[in-house]
């Protein structure tokens, strides 16, 4: 037995199927069909398509550099990337490198033909907690060296072709000698090095590789062969 | 009833046929409408199945796990460029004092030796003495010289002068640099 309310949809549907309201209805609800399916079916459909095309295209671009990148790597060799490395770490050492400091201040000292009567170390804070907060860390180093000033001016010379890399801080020239203040840079490698894939890799060419040759010639001239710079008891920091 | 057939539509029989005939326009347009909107919806769900983006995905993933099987040497790259970068910084910023003094050297005439000489990033004082004023002139104008040439100097200033009982003058300058 049918209920009452389709009992009386069909008496309507009866009475009004022959009308032009009825055609009309018809014509409205597939106007509300088509609004509703552009709204929530095609119009995200395509949104989505859009979004899609463009995925792609930075896929592509991603896909591009991860290419370039992977050839790179694969002519990398590890020994001359150790090299390097060793290269660019004695000019700017990851701490505090006294021992290289020394060595190049006396090769330094022994090709200009000086002689040292006494240096201090500005030792600062040993943490490379501390270093990595500041922004260029640096040892000073002060000497009094005895020569003349030809001799002076070849030592600053020498100075500044050896590494770990260091910059005058203020010489004090007299008769007798001169009282040298240098900087000597380091940098500690920070905790997290950011590495993505998907940049294009630096490749060491152009100012950075005749940098990079310089640098290599700094550190065979610096090679420190047993040339002692007379102690005194306040050259002594680590005791 | 009616013995008369009326073949022609009355006013208002005529308006109720236009109307009609609009309405199943309209059905028509609507109808039309809605088959074109489901094309196009077809289509745009056959370009999406048909899009190369999961192949692309593959082949990204397949390239990152190759380039992480390098990582230390990607490692070692970015160190050195990074640190090149912080050298060429440090090379480019340093001051080259031994060229300072090879010049200031060179503007030393016959007779003027240099007695002290203290330099640092900002200024150099210069003492010098000379048996004569005549060096000591010479060597004042090569620094006014100096002192207007060159881009770097500040300027340059006369700090003292005397005439020590060895009958030699003693004259210190300060250059101050930019």
């Amino acid at each position: 037995m049918e209920n009452s309310s389709a009992k009386s949809l069909r008496l309507l549907y009866y009475r009004y199927k022959d009308t032009q309201w009825f055609s009309l209805s018809i014509a409205v609800f597939i106007l509300l069909i088509i609004a509703l399916l552009i709204g929530r079916v095609v119009f995200p459909q395509v949104q989505n398509w859009l979004s899609i095309q463009n995925e792609v295209a930075s896929t592509r671009q991603r896909l591009e550099i991860l290419r370039s990148n992977e050839q790179q790597v694969q002519l990398m060799n590890d020994a001359v990337l150790n090299t390097q490395l060793q290269t660019v770490t004695s000019a700017l050492p990851v701490e505090k490198d006294f021992t290289g400091v020394l060595g190049s201040v006396a090769v330094a000292g022994a090709k200009a033909g000086v002689s040292f009567d006494d240096y201090t170390f500005q030792v600062g804070p040993l943490s490379t907690k501390a270093a990595a907060l500041t922004q260029d860390p640096s040892i000073e180093l002060s000497f009094i060296i005895r020569g003349s000033l030809e001799s002076i001016i070849l030592f600053l010379k020498e100075i500044s072709e050896k590494v770990p890399l260091s910059q005058v801080v203020s010489v004090d020239y007299t008769e007798t000698g001169a009282n040298i203040s240098l900087l000597f840079f380091y940098k500690v490698i920070p905790e997290r090095i950011p590495i993505s894939y998907t940049e294009p890799m630096k490749q060491i060419q152009g100012n950075n590789a005749t940098l990079l040759q310089t640098l290599g010639r700094w550190k065979e001239d610096s090679l420190y062969t047993g040339i002692e710079i007379p102690a005194t008891e306040s050259a002594q920091p680590f005791n | 009833m009616s013995n008369e057939i009326n073949l022609l539509y009355s006013k208002k029989q005529g308006g109720s046929v236009a109307i009609k005939a609009r309405i199943l326009m309209l059905r028509y347009i609507a109808l039309g409408l809605l088959f074109i909107i489901g094309v196009i919806s077809v289509i745009v769900f056959i370009l999406i199945l048909a899009s190369p983006l999961p192949e692309l995905k593959k082949q990204e993933s397949a390239l990152l796990t190759s380039l992480s099987t390098s990582h230390s040497k990607i490692v070692k790259q970015v160190l050195i460029t990074s640190r090149l970068q912080d050298i060429s910084k440090i090379v480019a910023a340093r001051p080259d004092v031994d060229d300072q003094i090879v010049d200031l050297r060179k503007k030393i005439p016959l007779g003027v030796e240099i007695k002290s000489l203290r330099v640092d990033t900002k200024q150099m004082m210069v003492t010098i003495s000379a048996a004569s004023l005549l060096g000591v002139e010479s060597f004042t104008q090569e620094l006014t010289k100096m002192g207007n040439s060159d881009k770097t100097v500040r300027g340059v200033s006369i700090d003292s002068v005397e005439f020590t009982p060895g009958e030699l003058y003693e004259v210190a300058y300060t250059i101050t640099y930019l």
